[in-house]
Order: C-alpha cells, then sequence, then structure tokens
C-alpha cells in the first residue's frame, strides 16, 4: 500500500472540515430569524446520538446547509431546518429535541453530504474489529448488498460501476480464516421468491391493491412513522439482508453444526437505515439477532485501509459456497426498479409457469421519479411501478389514499437512484445511472437471470424452507410492521 | 486617513447550494482573518473588534440576508430565498446588497484576502509629494509617485517600477526629484519589504529624500488598497498596436473554494476594447463560483461598456465586493486575450462539468461534447496538479472516446483517476460514454 492508505475523499475531507470553519445556511420562508426559530435552535445544542443510522454533534456544524438541502431538497422530507444559534447559522431538527423523537427515516443522506463531521453515519467498525478478534466466533460471516459491490471500487482508483465481487470475496478471506463471505443477491432471490408468491397470492384475491415493497427500510421507516395507513399495503416480507441473516443464523449453523451465537454476521450495504433495521425487535432467529452488525460501503473501505488491504491490486476470489448461486435479477435490486424488475420476471412465471416473453423491462430503468411497466397475462394486466427516491412517494400515497392509484405492484426506494445512491455511498457526481450500468451488465451477461431459476435456492426450499410462504418460511423470512407516528 | 495595511491568512467563502433547492449560502471562515492596522487592531474598528454582530436585511423580493461578524472575523453570510426565487442571477444581487450592507468596513481586507488567489499579484498605487518648505531644493515642484507592489502569498515581496510624475499627468517629472525618488527609492522598499507594512519609522527615511521616502511608503499603502491583478513577468513591455478583431482568453480563478475558468471573447475596435464576451457561465459551474463569478461579470461588463478601455493600457474595473477573486480573474482573462492575440474560438459543443465540485478545488474535467463524441477535455486543475501530464492523459480519453481500460500513471495517479471516474459520471447519464 506504500503510503497510498488514504483516498482522495478522505483527504479532502479532513481538508475541507480543517478550512472551513465557519460558513453559512439556508433557511426557507419568512420565519426566518423570528425568535420561534431561536428558541427551537436553542434545544437542538449538543450530541444527538439517539438514531440507528446518524449522529449530529452540532458543535462542529458549519451552517453550510447541505443537510437541509438533501432532507428537504432531494429527500422531501421535513426533518432538519438551520437555525440561528449565537449568530451563527446552524443545523437543527425542525420538530424535534432529538433525531429519535422526529420523522427521519435514517436514509443517512445528511451525513453522506455534511462536509465538516457534524452529521456522521454511525460507526460499527468498533464493534466489527471487535468480533474479528474475538475468538469465541467460530465464523465471521459476510454478507455484500448488490451495490456494494458495484460502489466499492470507486475507492480503489476502479471506475465507477465496476463489479469488485471477486476481489471482496479475496479480501475477506485476508481477514482471516473464520472469515465467509455471501452475496445479498441470494437474499435479493428469496425476496424474490417469497415478495413474488405474496404478491400473486395476493394479485389473484384481489388484496392489499396496491402491493408494496418492503425491502428499503428508509421506505418502511417512512411508513411507519409518517403514513401508517400504508401499511396493510406493505409486503410482510423482510429485506434481502435480513433474509439471508435469517439462513446465516438458521441453516448456516445447522449445515456447520455451530450454534447461532457463534456466528457473527457482518453486512456491508450502501444503507445507513440498514443500521435500524437490524435492530428491529423482529429481526432476530430464536432470539439470536439475524444481523450482528451493518457497515457501510465507506465503513468497509476504511476497515480494508485500516489493514492496508488494497482491494484494487487482490487476486479474484469466489464467494463461499453455500449461498453461492445467484442471478441477475438478485444483483439489479440494487437499482431503482430493480425489485420491481426482478419481481415481475418471476411473478409471470409463477402464474403461467413460463418465462416472461422479454425478461428485460427496460421502462423500469433509469433515474425517473416514477417509472412503469406492464406485464399482461391472459388478458389481465398487472400494472407495476418504481418509484424513485422518498420525495416521489408523497403524490403516490395521496393517489392511494383517494383511490386513484393505478397500480397494482409499486416498488419504492427511499434515495434516488436506489441503494446505489444510498446514505452509506461516496458522494457522486452526475447520475446514479453510472452505478446501475455495472448491474446491468452483470445480469446481461449472467447465466440465471431470474430468481426462481436460482439452482442452489430451489434446493434449499426443497430441504430446509419448503416453499415459499410455508410456515417455515413465514416465520423465518416474513415481519410485520407498526404504526410509530410522530 | 490612515494607513490601512491587512494581513491575512485565511478566508473561505463559500456558497453551496445544490441546483435543486434555491438557498444561497455565502460563508467566510475561519478563526484568523483579523484585520491588523498599523499592526494593531484599530479603535475605529472597535464596534467590529468586539463580540458578534449579525446583520439582517429584507430585499424587496423577500429575501432575507443575514451577516455575521465576531471579533474583528468575518464569520458567515448567508441568503434566504423563496424557494420559487430564479438562482442564479438573482443571487448575484442579494450576494452584492448583503455583503455591501454588512460588510462595509471588512471588505477590503477580504478583498485582499481574496486576491491572494493569485500566488503572485501586482498592485498599482500613488501617493503625493508635496513638499512646500525645502530651502534646499528651490526647483521642487510637487510630484505623484507611482509604483507597483509585488506580492507573493499575502506578504510584500518587491516594490518595483517606482516613477515620478509631474502632478495628475503621465509626464516624468523634473530632474530633481527624479534623482531624490531614485535616492529613497534605494532603500525605502527595503525597509518596507522587511517590516513588511508601509508604516515606516521617521528614522528610516532618507535624509533629504524625506518628502519621497514617505511618498513611496504612501504609494505602497495606497496601492494595497486596490484590486491586485496577477503577476506577469513581462508586465510593461511595450507591444505593437492591436488590430480589430475578436480575441479569446482565460483564467484560472482557485482559492481553497473556488475552482473554475474564466473565458472571455474580446472584441476590439479602433485600438478600444468595445464589447467583451462572457463564455464562462456557459461552463457547469457550482452554484458558488456561478454567484460570485456573476457578481463580478456584472460589474466588470458594465463598468467596460461605459470607459471604451485602450486595447493596450487595458484597466481592469475595481474589485467587486465579496468577488474580487472572480473580478481578477476577469481582467486577466481579458488582458490574455489581448497579449495572446489569439482569435476568438467558437464553441466546441456541449460542456459537461461536475457541479459541485469545486468546494473542494481538486482536479476535474470540463468535457466538450460534439455530436455526441468527446470533442475536448479541458483540465481544471488543483493547487498542486500537474497540468501537463493530467492533459496529456486527457488526451487518451478523447482519441480513445472512453475511459475503460485506462491506467492511472504513477506520479499522477489520484488525479488521473479523478478525471476519468469524473468524466465518466458525468457523461453517462448523457448517453455519451456506455
Ligand atoms: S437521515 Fe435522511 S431523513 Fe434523517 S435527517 Fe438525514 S436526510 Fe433527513
Ligand atoms: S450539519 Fe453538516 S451539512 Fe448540515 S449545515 Fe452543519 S456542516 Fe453543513
Amino acid at each position: 500500500m506504500s503510503g497510498k492508505t488514504i483516498t482522495r475523499r478522505e483527504f479532502l475531507r479532513g481538508g475541507v472540515c480543517a478550512l472551513f470553519g465557519a460558513a453559512a445556511v439556508s433557511v426557507f420562508g419568512k420565519d426566518f430569524l423570528s425568535p420561534e426559530t431561536a428558541r427551537a435552535s436553542e434545544s437542538a445544542s449538543g450530541v444527538d446520538t439517539t438514531s440507528f443510522s446518524i449522529a449530529r454533534d452540532v458543535s462542529k456544524c458549519i451552517g453550510c446547509g447541505k443537510c437541509v438541502e438533501m432532507c428537504s431538497g432531494r429527500q422531501g422530507l421535513d426533518i432538519l431546518k438551520l437555525a440561528v444559534r449565537d449568530g451563527k447559522p446552524v443545523s437543527a431538527l425542525k420538530y424535534a429535541e432529538t433525531l429519535s423523537e422526529s420523522a427521519c427515516i435514517g436514509c443517512g443522506q445528511c451525513a453522506r453530504h455534511c462536509p465538516s463531521g457534524a452529521i456522521t453515519v454511525k460507526d460499527a467498525l468498533s464493534v466489527v474489529n471487535a468480533a474479528l478478534n474475538n475468538a469465541n466466533y467460530q465464523r465471521v460471516v459476510w454478507q455484500f448488498a448488490p451495490s456494494a459491490q458495484h460502489i466499492i471500487g470507486e475507492e480503489f482508483r476502479v471506475l465507477t460501476g465496476a463489479d469488485m465481487s471477486k476481489k471482496i470475496a479475496s479480501a475477506v478471506r485476508k481477514l482471516g480464516p473464520r472469515n465467509l463471505a455471501f452475496s445479498t443477491d441470494f437474499g435479493a432471490d428469496i425476496t424474490i421468491m417469497e415478495e413474488a408468491t405474496e404478491f400473486v397470492n395476493c394479485f389473484k384475491r384481489g388484496e392489499k391493491k396496491p402491493f408494496m415493497t418492503s425491502c428499503c427500510p428508509g421506505w418502511v421507516n417512512y411508513v411507519e412513522l409518517t403514513a401508517p395507513d400504508m401499511i396493510p399495503h406493505l409486503s410482510s416480507c423482510k429485506s434481502p439482508m435480513e433474509m439471508l441473516g435469517a439462513l446465516i443464523k438458521s441453516y448456516l449453523p445447522e449445515k456447520t453444526g455451530l450454534s447461532a451465537s457463534e456466528i457473527f454476521h457482518v453486512a456491508v450495504m450502501p444503507c445507513t437505515a440498514k443500521k435500524y433495521e437490524r435492530a428491529r425487535e423482529e429481526m432476530t432467529v430464536d432470539g439470536v439477532r439475524a444481523v450482528d452488525a451493518v457497515l457501510t460501503v465507506t465503513e468497509f473501505k476504511n476497515l480494508l485501509m485500516s489493514k492496508g488491504i488494497d482491494l484494487a491490486s487482490l487476486p479474484d476470489g469466489e464467494y463461499d459456497s453455500l449461498f453461492d448461486g445467484t442471478s441477475g435479477a438478485g444483483r439489479i435490486f440494487g437499482a431503482t426498479g430493480g425489485v420491481c424488475e426482478a419481481a415481475m420476471r418471476t411473478a409471470y412465471y409463477l402464474l403461467t409457469g413460463q418465462e416472461p416473453p422479454t425478461i428485460e423491462f427496460t421502462s423500469l430503468r433509469g433515474n425517473d421519479g416514477v417509472k412503469t411497466a406492464e406485464v399482461t397475462i391472459d388478458g389481465e394486466t398487472i400494472r407495476a411501478c418504481a418509484v424513485n427516491g422518498i420525495a416521489n412517494v408523497k403524490d403516490m400515497i395521496e393517489d392511494i389514499r383517494n383511490g386513484t392509484c393505478p397500480y397494482d405492484f409499486i416498488e419504492v426506494m427511499a434515495c434516488r437512484g436506489g441503494c446505489s445512491g444510498g446514505g452509506g455511498t461516496p458522494i457522486l457526481f452526475g447520475d446514479e445511472g453510472v452505478r446501475h450500468r455495472g448491474l446491468y451488465q452483470y445480469d446481461a451477461s449472467s447465466a440465471v437471470k431470474s430468481s426462481h431459476n436460482n439452482r442452489t435456492l430451489s434446493e434449499i426450499y426443497a430441504e430446509y424452507l419448503s416453499s415459499p410462504c410455508s410456515t417455515v418460511a413465514e416465520t423465518l423470512l416474513h415481519t410485520s410492521y407498526r404504526s410509530r407516528k410522530i | 486617513m490612515r494607513r490601512v495595511f491587512y494581513i491575512a491568512a485565511l478566508v473561505c467563502l463559500l456558497v453551496a447550494t445544490l441546483s435543486h433547492v434555491t438557498a444561497l449560502p455565502v460563508s467566510a471562515a475561519d478563526g484568523d482573518a483579523v484585520i491588523l492596522i498599523d499592526g494593531k487592531q484599530a479603535s475605529e474598528y472597535a464596534e467590529i473588534s468586539k463580540g458578534a454582530h449579525t446583520v439582517a436585511a429584507r430585499s424587496e423580493a423577500e429575501i432575507v440576508c443575514v451577516a455575521v461578524y465576531e471579533n474583528g472575523q468575518f464569520k458567515a453570510a448567508s441568503f434566504h430565498a423563496p424557494l420559487t426565487y430564479d438562482f442564479p442571477d438573482s443571487g448575484a444581487e442579494i450576494a452584492l446588497f448583503c455583503l455591501d450592507s454588512a460588510f462595509r468596513p471588512l471588505r477590503d481586507a477580504v478583498r485582499v484576502r481574496q486576491g491572494a488567489a493569485f500566488a503572485k499579484l501586482v498592485y498599482s498605487g500613488a501617493a503625493v509629494c508635496y513638499d512646500l518648505y525645502n530651502e534646499d531644493y528651490p526647483d521642487f515642484e510637487d510630484y505623484t509617485v507611482r509604483l507597483k507592489v509585488v506580492t507573493d502569498n499575502g506578504k510584500i515581496a518587491d516594490i518595483r517600477e517606482i516613477a515620478g510624475y509631474r502632478l495628475n499627468t503621465q509626464t516624468p517629472t523634473n530632474d530633481v526629484n527624479a534623482g531624490l525618488l531614485a535616492d529613497a527609492a534605494k532603500t525605502i522598499p527595503g525597509v518596507i519589504i522587511t517590516k513588511q507594512s508601509a508604516n515606516i519609522a521617521e528614522a528610516d527615511a532618507v535624509t533629504g529624500a524625506t518628502c519621497s521616502s514617505d511618498a513611496i511608503a504612501r504609494a505602497v499603502a495606497d496601492a494595497l488598497t486596490h484590486t491586485p491583478e496577477p503577476y506577469e513577468e513581462s508586465s510593461g513591455e511595450a507591444s505593437a498596436p492591436i488590430a480589430d478583431g475578436v480575441y479569446s482568453g482565460s483564467a484560472h480563478c482557485l482559492t481553497g473554494y473556488l475552482n473554475y475558468m474564466v473565458d472571455v471573447d474580446v472584441t476590439v475596435k479602433d485600438g478600444v476594447v468595445t464589447e467583451i464576451q462572457d463564455r464562462t457561465l456557459k461552463t457547469p459551474m457550482s452554484s458558488n463560483d456561478k454567484v460570485l463569478y456573476s457578481v463580478a461579470w456584472r460589474s466588470v461588463s458594465k463598468g467596460i461598456a461605459k470607459a471604451k478601455m485602450k486595447a493596450d493600457a487595458f484597466q481592469s474595473a475595481d474589485g467587486v465586493t465579496g468577488a474580487t477573486v472572480s473580478t481578477a480573474g476577469i481582467n486577466a482573462a481579458v488582458r490574455n486575450a489581448l497579449k495572446t492575440r489569439s482569435a476568438a474560438t467558437k464553441e466546441s459543443g456541449d460542456l459537461y462539468a461536475p457541479e459541485g465540485i469545486s468546494l473542494y478545488a481538486r482536479v476535474y474535467p470540463v468535457v466538450a461534447v460534439k455530436n455526441n463524441r468527446i470533442a475536448n477535455i479541458r483540465i481544471v486543475p488543483g493547487k498542486e496538479s500537474d497540468t501537463e501530464a493530467l492533459e496529456a492523459f486527457a488526451g487518451e480519453i478523447v482519441a480513445s472516446q472512453s475511459v475503460a481500460g485506462l491506467t492511472w500513471p504513477d506520479a499522477i495517479q489520484d488525479d488521473a483517476f479523478s478525471i476519468a471516474n469524473l468524466t465518466d459520471q458525468i457523461l453517462y447519464g448523457k448517453g455519451v460514454l456506455k
């Protein structure tokens, strides 16, 4: 690594923090500098660590307003504002004292863009490092989100979007012989089997219309905190990370003769809301946490750098064999519209017993706010739609409330571009499409393109889970939601 | 008036907005932008020297501006507009309005500090030597001392082209005065450079030429209050008259928070600059660059139209508050155009750049796309980048019309990767790169 362990971005962050001691803000509206505003800012002092995803230390705020622009601008949410304290603009919560009392969905976009370290992603590296050094863990199991495999390269001078999965597998080997690596693609395939089955059942019975995906924890948070009347529309499926996690803490111990508590399970995600999701009460298997730690892409990069591992120069490796068969459908989960596309491939198969005539639903791709596709089977049409970014979901929810929403299946991803634009990824200049590119290329070149054709998964169903939405599957792979309306 | 001399360490002025939200924050930082007046914080600045002050104003268009300074330090200025407000054009007005009203006492300090963007700067100044009762020199007549001060990174590095003129003319003064001035000029510049202050002691003055000594010092002080120009080795050299035509030139504006290229087309007719066309704003820029540039551009372009500047003695408009680097950049670009006299280049296509990146003042590409092909990549270099090597590298991208399969040359690998990866990121969504 010869002295190149600091990336350009880290260097910039350090430099920028040193440079900008104070800066200014964007407060919207006319109530700027009103006594009300000033009072609210008073209580926003100090360090706020109440969120699972992000931490705020207002004393470091330089008042640049990036966080507010991301939260209210790009995300269309109403959590942060700029207030004036001691004559200086500072970031503050708009309606609450702490993040846990706010309707913050934990998307992490504010932290991703904060140049001063006033808002940061909650770091799990210390937990992971402790686990790596803890001999009581017989296995440290890693899973890597589809998009994470295509983003991490950017930190190691590899062009945006390149598939780094083979390098990642080698990197995990370097962390020691107890480490196992899997791709969340496999979890995504399970999700599609469960979700598409659930959807097809609902579709036939005319229930849950529109049926909404549940793999984005930012979106689930939004529903629970802001729009709990959408809970009946949510799929009961856990996210791919949690589904694979459930198997890692049930099927994997069974196969290896270990106990679930001897396994430490780390998920590397592009997402900060996943840090909350893993901590949800329901996300356990027989009382054992399914996912023990969530690292963002950036944190994983930091881990590799701290260990002197230069990802780009590693030889190619392979993921471990237990969950090794994956499909292109699982990989495209990392792009907005990808879940919808993968689900439609399998839903078509489940309804007709045949593969869809065209496997690629190109109208669901790209970075538009709302994208749609129609699948016609025996004169009946499934109207599918992908909502790209939480800011675009409000209108959709209004339509659902008014009964004017025409869709049967709606995918929602809270971050623009889907996971590819997640709060745990490096800042991107330009369209998230550049990251999607790699995902779709992988899909195009993979032999297995649909989740129901994932051989390993079919075997696990036959051997362990019986069938999608069976009782075993329901216990391990499904969950429930409750209103936490603020 | 007392001589005011500013010693600067660092001021950051930052306007950071994303295009879809119409908030326009500007700020300057950091702890050490202290104003020193004759080496001390002067009492006339007491009102800004103690405690924190916030100035807020609201414009007709419901734009609120807030400026903060504390203990004599410029802290922050911010602008808040209704969401419907149309930036950046209006942003320019607001920035001007706010900075002007709130920071009048500080703006000169900020200006000089910002001028330090160009590592070496030349300031021109003048002072009059009045000496009514000098019995030794009955021929003495009052005269004007003009000189140039060269600063290097905020320090006075050289005082040159010291010359005496008859009052308010360009005619050289008489030989006696010239001799006295030459005497003073032998030692006084050295004293000023050593002290890094134009406030020379009486004992420093050259015996028999006290008035001229003092005039030099005052001319230096005067120079430092004006807008500087970038230092050019060949400045002052005579050149042939400029033929009618349109010439193009560019200059690089680079500070801790700004990083962009100014591009202008200058029209010369009968030896006079009749028009300056701006191409800078056609290049994608970050919003902070854009606002400050617009402020400068408006002021400079208005001035030019009025002034009918002589092409061979182009004099810049004075610095625009809060946008001095940009003003200096425009002036430098115009002078470059008139110096190199290169024919105006027509726009080579659509331009793309990573918006927002200049916050980090690092190397980035501005890519010209024509017929869905990369026509050209211009490197906007950072503080320490090897521009030549990067240009060669960018040439490879243009030649292959792709960023795939490139290797990053050892000495410039981080910068080269940035150029390639940013080109990829900004062009992929446009369908130019696959
Ligand atoms: S994490 Fe997301 S929702 Fe929460 S404050 Fe930040 S931008 Fe807003
Ligand atoms: S919290 Fe960070 S992004 Fe938000 S205003 Fe403060 S410094 Fe800027």
